[in-house]
């Protein structure tokens, strides 16, 4: 069976049993769904991950009667790319959603949906479909993120989202109208991939479109897929709905879902010719989301939201190494691009591996501890020892510490910017310069980020009483967490082996952009030096992981005999919980000191006054810039005009009755006038393709002078 | 000859159109919107004699809904639910019968402008069909009880199957539909009867007025 059709079927079969199993009862359905999900996913990494190195893409088109669409599917390495931690990290969140959401069948079936859905948005081949198989994958994913909905918080995240989508279905559906709508006048299949390729082929079409048309196209697309994609300032829904979310959905979410924003940005960019300014806004989208994002996620208490701001700078920091990369290209420094390009690509495996990997150790603590609120978790470690050891690897590896996957992707990227800096000329030079800077700043702040984190987490002793009744998850949370902490590991390992999986994707990314850029020369080499750069990472990865694994077992044998006691307070006898660190005390010194103002989190104190103790409070809420000062006001203002619109909803049968007889009776009138015009004007109309009539001034002057 | 009958049935329903508008009792108007209806029953035999046998069996199935079914239902109805006997409507009824005169020459001045085949230009068909569509319209929305919008649901149903006999030739089975539309009007008569709309939203009578109560 060709690959093609085995991921296809993979996808079907993981949707098939989730919907199948609901004629079971609840437990069996549910255990059904996940198990069709993780041997549908099993399958379907396999075939994709075979399918990274096939040579020629593959296509398929089925007999469908859906007027203005085709149903064409196809596989190429680009799809194969994204397809492989689709299937990876939705099997691995479904196994975990069994445990943790229990018996849910219909919950079940809707995460198996949800997954089959992405899978065929990576497989369509048609524009119709494309937007068909994404409407169904936002609303899947709406229907997990609002799964709870009796609370008001969730019901607003849920709003928040699908507001969201929408506006990018709109962008998207845009983008592709304008598209069609230009190939259909050159006579095209106006909504086929294979067809949009001809505005590349073709240097006559593509000038047709112009400069102007292009960037109309994909400003619309960036909007539509940065949306998904959670660019800075296009993020709102990102942290809310992450929040809400059971946490094996945030996990795909976080891991996947958002990754397809940038696959239909590259898939866009394979296809099309790109507007010259694409790379350099793919960057500056990434350098603020980066720094941004990680700025905000260090100020959240909500440990649900940290991670969801967490994605945003990583998704900051795969749009600016690819949008560099293109740059860089663009200015002949092919090799140097090729290598930040891998390293962007390596990125995207393993911020899915290591994202998976948080958001599920996040839920496995909200589960446990009942609360997503930081400041209320505590001393974790001790009683979920699998869970704080996944939780650590997951951080080290998102702050991008040696041992990690983490690390081996954000060093690549370096080393190109490093490599740029010294081949590269003047502005080039400089601007590889200062985006290793602020990168390196992003990473800064994320290591400080995900101490906090995993500090008051995991450390000390529990800030509540549910926090201390806390014990390990089961079997069926811990596992599939160990197997994304392997996961995770593995990557950090075999990281030279995964980038050299990459060479077509960055070479069908090297060939892209202009029209006339030759295919496989640019990137020569590249990902083979790419290759060789990580080979010593991936031996320092080895090295640290048997010596750390190994002084863990000893510290524990070493441990096991030792008295516990109380830790050492000074003497201080009456030493409390509420004693600790907060995660906001932790940050404040950033957050009020070193963050600009806007970034802050709100906050009201209320000084004590006078010689004796009196009343005294602080509160500080944390929210988004963004939307406290762009969305809120803009969307109230308008609620504000559309209300004026409520008049007219008055709420009597005759009311609605009269807008219609009304409609009706203009409609009459309407046709009745355009008839009399016509016939007025008809005679008339020729005359517009007549020569026009010889001005005044065009006369013989001699006729003047009569 | 047969033409000239068309046309006399014709003016007989312009002028039904004006009686539901300027009679201030409901049973006047149940009864003017079912004769309307067997008007158009007959209608349907005289303009289509070549199909006789299918138009007889449309115009019979027209005729004992809309001039018996419904109007006995009706009339069930307003003993049932002790409406009060009068229309009392928003507008008044001479205000009402000047709006169904401006309707009419509205639809006359429109059927004239419009793209008819050959056979139907200059027949009183299509004006008579829209000015009834007008009339149900404004039946609709200046009377207040459930009651007067069933009839006026009727009229209006009555327009739409005028204006369905033009395209008899053309598609058969529209007028059949039209029959089928008949009975979602007895349906509507049997769900104020048998729910009791004016229990649960007004002490006097069915009143939609009450509707808006629901309201957001």
């Amino acid at each position: 069976m060709n690959l093609l059709a085995q991921v296809g079927l993979a996808g079907l079969f993981i949707v098939a049993t989730g919907f199948a199993s609901q004629c079971l009862n609840a437990r069996l359905a549910a255990t059904v769904a996940a198990l069709g999900a993780v041997l549908g996913g099993a399958w379907g990494a396999f075939a994709a991950a075979r399918a990274l190195g096939m040579s020629a893409p593959m296509e398929l088109a089925l007999p469908w009667a859906m007027p203005g669409g085709e149903f064409v599917v196809g596989l190429d390495p680009l799809s194969a790319f994204f397809l492989l931690p689709v299937f990876v990290v939705g099997a691995v969140c479904a196994a975990f959603g069994r445990s943790y959401l229990g018996a849910r069948p219909w919950s079940a079936a809707g995460f198996n949906l949800f997954i089959g859905s992405m899978v065929l948005v990576l497989l369509a081949r048609h524009g119709f479909l494309f937007l068909l198989a994404w409407e169904v994958m936002t609303l899947a994913a709406y229907g997990l993120i609002a799964r709870a909905h009796h609370d008001a918080e969730v019901r607003r995240a849920g709003w928040a989202y699908l507001i969201a989508s929408h506006v990018s279905v709109v962008a998207l559906l845009l983008c592709f109208a304008l598209l069609g709508a230009f190939l259909g006048e050159h006579g095209h299949n106006s909504l086929a991939f294979s067809d949009w390729a001809i505005l590349k082929s073709s240097i006559g079409a593509s000038a047709a479109l112009g400069w102007g048309g292009m960037s109309t196209i994909f400003g619309l697309a960036l909007v539509g897929f940065g949306i998904k994609a959670g660019a800075l300032g296009l993020h709102v829904w990102l942290p809310e709905a992450h929040a809400a979310a059971p946490s094996h959905v945030s996990a795909v979410m976080s891991a996947v879902l958002i990754k397809l924003g940038l696959y239909g940005l590259l898939r866009l960019y394979v296809l099309l010719p790109a507007p010259p300014w694409f790379g350099a806004v793919l960057s500056l989208f990434g350098v603020l989301g980066a720094l941004i994002g990680i700025a905000l996620s260090l100020q959240q208490r909500d440990i649900k939201r940290t991670l969801a701001y967490s994605s945003v700078e990583n998704m900051g920091i795969i749009w600016l190494a690819l949008g560099l990369g293109f740059m860089f290209r663009a200015h002949g420094l092919d090799a140097a691009a090729g290598v930040v390009l891998a390293g962007a690509l390596l990125h995207v495996w393993n911020h899915a591996a290591m994202k998976g990997l948080m958001f599920l150790g996040a839920g496995s603590v909200v589960h446990a501890a009942g609360t997503k609120d930081i400041e209320r978790l505590g001393g974790l470690l001790g009683k979920m020892p699998v869970t704080g050891l996944a939780l650590i690897v997951g951080a080290v590896a998102i702050a991008g510490l040696p041992p990690l996957n983490g690390f081996a992707s954000e060093w690549l990227v370096f080393v190109g910017l490093s490599r740029v800096a010294r081949e590269g000329t003047g502005a080039v030079s400089l601007l590889a310069m200062t985006a290793a800077a602020l990168l390196a700043m992003a990473g800064g702040l994320a290591l400080l980020g995900f101490v906090r984190l995993v500090g008051m987490a995991l450390l000390g002793l529990p800030r509540h009483e549910r926090t201390a009744l806390a014990q390990e998850s089961s079997v069926g949370m811990t596992l599939p967490l160990s197997v994304m902490t392997m996961l995770c590991c593995a990557a950090a390992v075999f990281s030279p082996r995964l980038v050299s999986r990459l060479d077509s994707v960055v070479g069908a990314l090297s060939g892209a952009g202009g029209p006339a850029a030759p295919a496989a020369v640019a990137h020569d080499g590249a990902v083979r030096q790419a290759a060789e750069l990580l080979s010593p990472v991936s031996q320092v990865s080895m090295a640290l992981l048997l010596v750390v694994g190994a002084a863990i077992l000893g510290l524990r044998q070493w441990t096991r005999a030792a008295p516990r006691t109380e830790t050492w307070s000074c003497g201080y006898t009456a030493a409390t919980p509420r004693m600790q660190y907060t995660a906001s005390s932790f940050s404040e010194f950033l957050s009020t000191r070193v963050l600009p103002r806007w970034l802050q989190p709100l906050r009201w104190t209320e000084r004590p006054e006078g010689l004796l103790p009196s009343r005294a409070q602080m509160i500080s809420r944390e929210s988004d810039p963004v939307t406290r000062k762009t969305y809120e006001p803009l969307l109230r203002q308008i609620a504000d005009r559309l209300g004026l619109l409520r008049f007219f909803h008055q709420g009597r049968l005759q009311m609605y009755l009269l807008y219609m007889l009304v409609a009706v009776v203009l409609g009459f009138g309407w046709i009745s006038v355009r008839d009399d015009a016509g016939r007025n004007t008809a005679p008339l109309k020729p005359a517009r393709f007549q020569p026009a009539p010889p001005k005044p001034e065009a006369r013989p002057p001699a006729a003047e002078g009569r | 000859m047969k033409s000239s009958f068309v046309e006399a049935l014709l003016v007989v329903i312009f002028f039904l159109n004006l009686f539901v508008l300027g009679t201030s009792r409901l049973r006047s108007t149940i009864t003017a919107s079912a004769a309307q209806g067997v008007v158009a029953g007959f209608l349907t035999v005289l303009l289509h004699t070549n199909h006789l046998g299918r138009a007889l069996v449309v115009a019979g199935g027209t005729i004992a809904i809309k001039g018996a079914l419904i109007p006995t239902l009706l009339h069930r109805a307003l003993l049932s639910t002790k409406t009060r006997r009068e229309v009392e409507p928003y507008v008044g009824f001479s205000a009402s019968l000047l709006l169904g005169a401006v309707a009419t020459g509205a639809a006359i001045l429109f059927a004239e402008r419009l793209p008819l085949a050959i056979e139907h230009q200059g027949m009183l068909l299509v004006p008579a069909s829209m000015a009834t569509i007008l009339t149900g319209f404004i039946v609709l929305t200046t009377r207040r009880k459930a009651i007067t919008q069933v009839v006026g649901y009727l009229v209006l149903e009555n327009g739409v199957f005028l204006m369905a006999l033009l395209l008899h030739d053309a598609l058969p089975s529209l007028v059949e539909v039209g029959v089928l539309l008949d009975l979602l009007v007895a349906i509507f008569v049997l769900a104020i009867v048998i729910h009791h709309v004016q229990r649960d939203f007004s002490s006097d009578g069915a009143d939609v007025a009450e509707f808006h109560r629901l309201r957001e």
